[in-house]
C-alpha cells in the first residue's frame, strides 16, 4: 500500500521540506528578475488558501483569467492546495465566451489579470454568481467597486500548514479545463487531484533539484500547467516565467534553461533561427547562442512534430522528445524521454495506463483519465466506451512498445501551436450570417481555410453578383476575425460555385470539401 | 543604412523576399507567410535591434508592412 496522498500539493510540500531556500519561481520584469524561494512561495500560496477559507469559499470553483505570472501561479496553488477547484481560462477568448465559461463552470470567484480589466464590467454584469473578484496584481485601483487585489486578499492571512480536514482528497476535482468540443461547445474537463498527481508521478524524468526551466506555453493549457509547473515543483526545479512570446528567443538565450516544454510551432521557428546562422560557425556554438549552454532536452507536445526537426535539432546537440496527450488525460498518454526516444513515435505509454485499439482508434484507461465533463453527462458518456476513453486518434504500437499516431477520427483541427480548433464552432458562428449558405472550415498551411458556398437565394434577393458575394463574404470573415483570438482567425477564404457533396443523411462530406 | 531600410531587411530575413521588393500593402500572414509566432519573434527582433519597447497588444493589431512601419516609426520617435 502506497503512503502517497495522491494530491498535487504534496509535490510542492516535499520540495519545500527538502529545498526550502532553492529559488522556485523567477519572472522577468523589464530588466529585473525577481524571485521567490520554495519557502516564500509556499508561504504565499498558503495565505491564498487561508484567505479563501476564511471568506467561506471552501468547495467553491474559482476562475483564473490571465497569462502566466507569479500571482497566477500563487493563486492556482493556493486554490488547489485546499478543497477548492481552479478553473483556468484562456485570456485570448472573446469576453462573451469567457462569460459563458464562468457561468457554466459555476465559478464564484474571478481572479483576473490587470491587463484584462476592460472585460470586468461585462463579466460582472453577466455573471451574477460571482461573489468576489480579485485582481492578479498588487493593487486593484481603478478596477471598480468591490474588486480587491491579491495582496489585499492575502493581507493578514495565516501561512501555517492546513489542518488535515482542510486538505483536498485524491478524488476531489482539482481543476476544470475547457477544451474544444466537436459539437461546437467547449467542454469542461474535470481533473481530480489523483488524475493530476498520477500523471506527474508517471512521467519519468530525473532532473536534479535546481534544474532551470523556462515556461513559455500558455498556463491555462494542461500541458504547461502540469508538466512545467506541477512536474517542475516535484523536481524542485527553478522555473522562469516567459513574459511574452515577443521575447521568447531573447529570454531563452538569457535564462539558458536546461529543459524546455514547447509546441511544434516554436521548435520550427527556432530551427529557422539556427539554420539562418549556419555556415558562420560550428553548430554547437550556434546552438549555445540560441539556447544557452545548458539545454539538455526539449519536450514537444500539443500537436504532431515532423520528425525532421527532431533529427535536425539533434545535429545541433539538442535532444527533442515528443509526447502525446489530451486534457482528458491530465494530459499525458505517452512520451519519449528517459525510457527511450524514437523519432516519429510519441513514445511509450505511461506505466499507470492501459491502451487498446478499436477499429484503429486509440482508447485508454488509467488513473490520470478525467472524471468526466462538468455538467455534460451526454458528452461524458460519449467520450467513453466500456470504461475506455476514446481519444479520437488513430494509431498503433510498434514491436518495441512505441506509440505511433496515424490520423484522426474527430474533426478537431490541431494547429502546430497546439491549439485545438473545433471547425463546427466556427462554422456555426459564420452560418448565423444569411449569405453563408454552407461552410466548411479546415486546417491549411497551419492556418484556417473557410470554404463557403454563398446562399443563392440571398444573392438573388440582394442582387449580388459572384464578385459582390465574394467581397461581402470577405467582409464577414474580417468582422469575425476581429472578435477572435489570433489562433482562431480565418486565414484564407475560398468561395464555392456549387454546394458541398453530401452523404445519404444530407451531411457535408468533409473529406470531399475540396471538390467543387 | 537608414532605419526604414534596416526594418525592411529584418522583415526580409523572415520571408526570403528581398527588402527592395517589399511594399506597404503586403500582408504579413498572406503575402509573406508569417505565422503567429514568427510575427512575435520578428517584433522581439525589432525591439532588440532598435532598442525600443513595443506594446504587445498594439503590435498584434498590425496586419501589413505599411502598418508595421508606421507603428515602428511612432515608437522610434518616443
Amino acid at each position: 500500500m502506497s503512503d502517497k496522498e495522491h494530491i498535487i500539493i504534496s509535490f510542492l510540500e516535499n520540495s519545500v521540506r527538502d529545498y526550502p531556500d532553492n529559488p522556485a519561481i523567477r519572472w522577468i520584469e523589464k530588466k529585473n528578475i525577481p524571485e521567490k524561494t520554495y519557502r516564500e512561495f509556499n508561504s504565499d500560496r498558503l495565505r491564498v488558501s487561508h484567505a479563501f477559507l476564511e471568506r467561506g469559499f471552501e468547495g467553491s470553483h474559482i476562475a483564473l483569467l490571465g497569462s502566466g505570472s507569479y500571482e497566477w501561479i500563487c493563486a492556482y496553488f493556493g486554490i488547489v492546495g485546499t478543497k477548492m477547484t481552479a478553473v483556468p481560462l484562456d485570456p485570448m477568448l472573446p469576453v462573451e465566451e469567457l462569460c459563458d465559461l464562468i457561468r457554466r463552470s459555476d465559478s464564484e470567484v474571478l481572479m483576473i489579470s490587470p491587463k484584462l480589466k476592460d472585460h470586468l464590467d461585462k463579466i460582472l454584469a453577466e455573471c451574477p454568481a460571482l461573489r468576489l473578484t480579485v485582481m492578479l496584481s498588487d493593487n486593484a485601483a481603478g478596477a471598480g467597486d468591490g474588486v480587491i487585489s491579491i495582496n489585499e486578499l492575502m493581507d493578514g492571512a495565516d501561512d501555517a500548514s492546513l489542518p488535515a480536514e482542510k486538505r483536498p482528497g485524491p478524488d476531489d476535482v482539482c481543476t476544470i479545463i475547457f477544451t474544444s468540443g466537436t459539437t461546437g461547445k467547449s467542454k469542461g474537463v474535470m481533473l481530480t487531484q489523483r488524475n493530476l498527481y498520477d500523471d506527474v508521478d508517471n512521467v519519468v524524468v530525473s532532473f536534479s533539484p535546481g534544474t532551470t526551466m523556462l515556461s513559455v506555453l500558455p498556463v491555462h493549457h494542461a500541458y504547461c500547467l502540469v508538466m512545467d509547473w506541477m512536474k517542475g515543483f516535484s523536481l524542485a526545479a527553478t522555473i522562469y516565467i516567459n513574459d511574452s512570446l515577443l521575447h521568447l528567443l531573447r529570454n531563452i538565450a538569457m535564462v539558458e534553461p536546461q529543459v524546455l516544454l514547447m509546441v511544434p510551432l516554436m521548435i520550427e521557428t527556432i530551427y529557422k533561427r539556427l539554420k539562418a546562422a549556419e555556415g558562420s560557425k560550428p553548430k554547437e556554438e550556434i546552438a549555445a547562442e540560441v539556447f544557452g549552454k545548458n539545454i539538455k532536452r526539449i519536450f514537444s507536445g500539443g500537436a504532431h512534430l515532423d520528425p525532421f526537426y527532431i533529427n535536425a535539432l539533434g545535429e545541433y546537440g539538442v535532444q527533442v522528445c515528443e509526447g502525446y496527450g489530451m486534457s482528458e488525460c491530465s494530459p499525458t498518454i505517452s512520451t519519449n524521454g528517459e525510457l527511450g526516444n524514437k523519432p516519429g513515435s510519441v513514445g511509450k505509454v505511461l506505466a499507470n495506463m492501459e491502451i487498446r485499439f478499436v477499429d484503429g482508434e486509440i482508447q485508454v484507461k488509467g488513473s490520470n483519465v478525467m472524471k468526466g465533463y462538468y455538467k455534460m453527462p451526454k458528452e461524458t458518456e460519449e467520450a467513453f466506451s466500456d470504461g475506455w476513453l476514446r481519444t479520437g486518434d488513430l494509431g498503433y504500437l510498434d514491436e518495441d512498445g512505441y506509440l505511433f499516431i496515424t490520423g484522426r477520427l474527430k474533426n478537431l483541427i490541431i494547429l502546430s501551436n497546439g491549439e485545438n480548433i473545433s471547425p463546427e464552432e466556427i462554422e456555426n458562428t459564420l452560418l448565423s450570417n444569411e449569405l453563408v449558405g454552407e461552410v466548411v472550415i479546415s486546417g491549411e498551411n497551419n492556418g484556417l481555410l473557410a470554404r463557403i458556398y454563398p446562399d443563392p437565394d440571398v444573392m438573388e434577393r440582394k442582387g449580388l453578383s459572384a464578385d459582390d458575394a465574394a467581397k461581402e463574404l470577405q467582409d464577414i470573415i474580417n468582422a469575425y476575425n476581429k472578435t477572435q483570438p489570433s489562433y482562431r482567425t480565418i486565414t484564407a477564404l475560398t468561395v464555392r460555385k456549387n454546394p458541398f457533396i453530401k452523404n445519404s443523411t444530407k451531411k457535408i462530406v468533409r473529406a470531399k470539401a475540396d471538390i467543387d | 543604412m537608414n532605419k526604414e531600410r534596416e526594418f525592411l531587411e529584418l522583415v526580409s530575413n523572415y520571408c526570403d523576399i528581398p527588402a527592395e521588393n517589399l511594399t506597404r500593402d503586403m500582408s504579413f500572414r498572406e503575402d509573406l507567410n508569417f505565422n503567429s509566432l514568427s510575427f512575435m519573434t520578428f517584433l522581439g527582433d525589432l525591439e532588440d535591434n532598435f532598442d525600443i519597447e513595443l506594446e504587445e497588444e498594439e503590435a498584434l493589431k498590425i496586419t501589413t508592412v505599411g502598418e508595421a512601419l508606421d507603428y515602428f516609426n511612432s515608437r522610434m520617435e518616443e
